[in-house]
């Protein structure tokens, strides 16, 4: 290789930092081109994705750090940020601003500066500048901040030649805010009692303790001591009584200013070029009357990609033709030939088979529609077309005691609950985070499910399928009004940045499918087999009978159902989808007639998803929150089974 | 106003306080004779009230017309200054500030009395020359008002009171919870900054700085704007 002859320096860290939805990981996909780690930040459920920079000379370590508006954090992912910036105090920083929000931009440069990070700043998003009439004299701004300025257009690769060309030119950036004289003074006088070894960054540390950061302490504190921290809180409260309000507010202000300074020599923008395309079509998204159009549009595309081609057709292809013609008669054959048909055998590819069911259910059935929903989700992700629908559905979901932000996860929820009990990370309360993981676990059908039930619904009445969707919408509304207002704790502010609309680019989706579907096979399909063993030993012991004979009068009594419809329910604790497929299969003989399909069905919705799912709330929720919540679930489910069966009995109605 | 607000204060402040009376009272088309006044502000006649109208008529503020007690023009001048100062401070306290009324009126009652002409038009000006206090009584122009030959500006509103296309300078934030402040200020909505209103239904959406925000109507609610001129 050639740079094995370039003399080994050391190689410096790298951090790439940036407000939310201005690129930083398109930037960071194109520096690194390699393996990325991407493991939560210590402590915290942030994930922070680090990869050794093959683009950049001695392929130095490159961290993508959480967006971020102010280094004072006001969330976990800005915490993590401004945590990694104060833990990496020789690294070189690598800004990431969108062109068309300078203000923003160099609002966290002046921030920088103040830590005396050394840093070059990206000048992205140049494309959507362009569109909007937004101008930036580049030069200008390079020449005042002193530091390199590079225009760059990430996603087409635009401008990233230039980055390591300049990055050894990187320096603290020369944007300072002049405050008040009460400031001043007082952010001497704490710096005076920081260590040392702080160095430059002792000015923003002060300035960051001024502003009552409490978040900042974990860090500080070892390194100073109570009786320090005790005499910057004095400080504090002299200057405030002073200025008469919150030195945090008096600190932003004065930055901003700053910012305004140098925006009105540098940044122009033109009115005219407004109303483009891109823009009456996102608002559009939003109206109240055309953005429902838009919405049904979606769903639409939803149902023919992953419903129709994910679901129908590429299931057949792979269950039908690869695994029910080729590998499981071939398995079969051959672990018979070898071992005879014995308990061995009976374990791999029998009824309760590790190949038979646990690999044909996950790699044939559920793989090829979550991969589907997967590349549909991506779509939906890098369009910009989710928070446009967290705008639409917010009041919605008020209801529920959520907000617009809930939306992701609960849309990410139709494709695989289990995933989007993970994502239940991004939203800022914990008491959002247990209503979110509730909600899901209750009456979120995911893709695999969904498949199986609308298959059967299908030959149901259209009133069936009717009373089915109102019933689990009408019991999701109910629980999450009731939980609301149960749980303790305040749900968060709805206030969320709309990125524009952006064409989504195919080679960033195929990554984010490939990472996703990867993550589902390494966590999902471990999972299939436990649960096939459960099911295979059950089976085996004669336990699984008895278990359905406990269950009869509950199921064939309360909720009017055949007999066998409770060996159904029982599958169902492990896989929810699999209950509903043993539900189809009874449909199919015809032991179901469409009241018993309906409340069947309800009950099979309304359970506790699957294995990993529970299995994943017990890691994100706690082993009390998730048993509870099951606790909860699984008696409700079949109490709202046997209403509905009650009341469409009672009222003599017939599907 | 109660006796112990009329005698634990200055003195100019209990002479203001019967100004504003009289002044009212002749506003609501009626006259107060002696005794009505006294019953109105709640004191007897060794309470020291009589002193103060003793001194108002001395000064030629007051002229006493049989029973009846009437502002002279310099006395009606002073006088709806101090109604023009406290009917300020309500718009500002209640509809700005959003005091409950209760404490508005106290707060009104106390700043009636120390705004200088100057300050009143500063306050008059930055509440965009509002026609009527929160009562619905008609606040006296000022100077700052009658300079104005177009029509004025609308009230400072709330962000939620614009309507979809209009752009408006954000002139105050009061937020609910103090962490709000600075989240909407690290966005950029902080005084100054210009907001173009994009949509109210189904959530509120502005644009700031080229970037569009959603906002929950309870967080706009807290974002006090004066509408500017189209671009």
């Amino acid at each position: 290789m050639a740079h094995t002859a370039v003399p080994r320096t050391s190689p410096q860290r790298l951090l790439l930092v940036g407000n939310p939805n201005v690129g930083k990981s398109v930037i960071f996909g194109a520096l690194s081109k390699t393996y990325v780690t991407v493991a939560n930040y210590p402590g915290t459920t942030v994930e922070v994705a680090r990869a050794r920079a093959t683009a950049i000379p001695g392929a130095p370590e490159l961290v993508d750090t959480p967006g971020t508006n102010s280094l004072i954090p006001q969330s976990e992912d800005e915490q993590v940020t401004r945590d990694i910036l104060l833990r990496e105090p020789d690294a070189l920083v690598i800004q990431v601003g969108d062109t068309k929000n300078l203000r923003r931009t160099l609002y966290l440069t002046l921030q920088l500066a103040e830590l005396g990070r050394r840093q070059i700043l990206l000048l992205n998003l140049q494309d959507e500048a362009r569109d909007l009439g937004v101008r930036v004299d580049r030069g200008k701004l390079e020449a005042r901040l002193g530091i390199p300025v590079l225009p760059t257009t990430a996603i087409r690769g635009a401008g990233l030649d230039q980055i390591p060309k300049r990055l050894p030119e990187a320096a603290v950036a020369r944007l300072t805010a002049s405050y008040p004289q009460a400031i001043e003074e007082a952010c001497q006088k704490i710096e005076a009692l920081l260590p040392a070894h702080l160095g430059a960054a002792r000015r923003g540390v002060a300035l960051m303790l001024l502003a009552e950061d409490d978040s900042l302490l974990p860090w500080l504190l070892p390194q100073v001591g109570e009786g320090v921290l005790a005499e910057v809180g004095l400080i504090r409260a002299q200057v405030e009584r002073q200025l008469g309000r919150r030195a945090a507010g008096v600190l932003a202000r004065s930055r901003f200013r700053a910012v305004e300074e140098l925006l009105k020599e540098t940044f122009a923008a033109d009115r005219a070029a407004y109303g483009s395309f891109r823009e009456t079509l996102g608002a559009l998204t939003m109206h109240p009357v055309w953005g429902v159009f838009f919405l049904a549009l979606v769903l639409a595309a939803a149902y023919l990609f992953v419903g129709v081609f994910g679901a129908g057709t590429l299931v057949d292809l792979i269950e039908d033709d690869l695994f029910g013609k080729v590998i499981n008669p071939t398995a079969q054959r051959f672990f018979t030939a070898v071992f005879g048909s014995g308990p061995f055998t009976q374990l791999l590819v029998g009824p309760y088979g590790v190949i038979t069911m646990a690999l044909t259910y996950s790699l044939a059935i559920v793989l090829p529609v979550v991969a589907t929903f997967f590349i549909f989700f991506g779509i939906l992700e890098d369009s910009g077309y989710l928070p446009r629908l967290a705008v639409m559905l917010n009041r919605v979901f008020r209801a529920m005691g959520l907000n617009g932000k809930a939306v992701l996860p609960m849309v990410l929820g139709l494709g695989c609950d289990t995933m989007a009990t993970l994502t239940t990370r991004i939203l800022p309360s914990k008491k959002e985070r247990v209503l979110v993981t509730l909600l899901l676990a209750l009456g979120v059908p995911c893709s695999a499910q969904l498949g199986v039930i609308l298959a059967m619904l299908s030959n149901v009445s259209f009133w069936g399928t009717f009373i089915w969707a109102g019933v689990v919408a009408a019991t999701l509304f109910g629980v999450g009004w009731a939980a609301a207002r149960l749980l303790p704790g305040r749900s968060s502010d709805f206030l969320l940045e709309i990125p524009p609309l952006r064409v989504p680019q195919v080679g960033n989706i195929l990554i984010k499918t490939a990472a996703r579907t990867e993550w589902y096979l390494k966590e999902a399909v471990p999972l299939f087999i436990l649960g096939t063993l459960v099911l295979f030993t059950l089976d085996a012991t004669g336990l699984l009978r008895v278990f359905a004979a406990l269950a009869r009068p509950v199921v064939s009594g309360f909720l009017g159902l055949p007999s066998e419809a409770a060996s159904s329910f029982l599958v169902g604790f492990l896989r929810r989808d699999y209950g509903a497929a043993g539900l189809y299969a009874l449909r199919d003989a015809g032991k179901l007639d469409g009241v018993q399909a309906v409340v069947s069905l309800v009950v099979i919705t309304l359970f506790v998803p699957c294995i990993a799912n529970f299995f994943m709330m017990i890691k994100e929720r706690g082993l009390a929150t998730a048993v509870a919540m099951v606790a909860f679930i699984v008696p409700f489910a079949f109490l709202v089974g046997g209403i509905l069966n009650l009341i469409l009995r009672l009222c003599g109605v017939a599907l | 106003m109660s006796q112990d607000v009329l005698l634990a204060k200055p003195p100019t402040w209990a002479r203001e306080e019967v100004l504003e009376e009289l002044w009212t009272a002749q506003e609501a088309q009626s006259l107060h004779s002696i005794s009505t006044l006294a019953r109105r502000i709640h004191a007897g006649p060794s309470e020291g009230w009589g002193g103060v109208v003793q001194e108002l008529i001395e000064e030629g503020l007051v002229a006493l017309d049989g029973e009846v007690l009437r502002l002279t023009p310099e006395g009606d001048a002073r006088a709806r200054e101090v109604v023009r100062n406290h009917r300020l401070a309500e718009v500002l306290f209640y509809q700005v500030l959003q005091l409950p009324m209760k404490d508005s009126e106290a707060e009104a009652c106390r700043l009636e009395h120390l705004l200088s002409s100057e300050a009143a038009e500063a306050v008059c000006t930055f509440l965009g020359h509002p026609p009527v206090c929160p009562h619905g009584r008609p606040i006296p122009p000022g100077r700052c008002c009658q300079a104005l030959s177009r029509p004025q500006a609308p009230l400072l509103a709330p962000l939620t009171h614009l309507k979809p296309g209009q752009q408006a300078k954000v002139v105050l934030l009061a937020p609910k919870h103090r962490d709000r402040l600075e989240q909407l200020a690290d966005l950029g909505l902080t005084p100054g900054a210009v907001v173009h209103f994009k949509q109210k239904q189904p959530s509120v959406v502005v644009e700031v700085d080229r970037t569009l925000l959603a906002l929950e109507d309870d967080i706009a609610a807290g974002i006090y704007v004066r509408p500017v001129a189209e671009w």
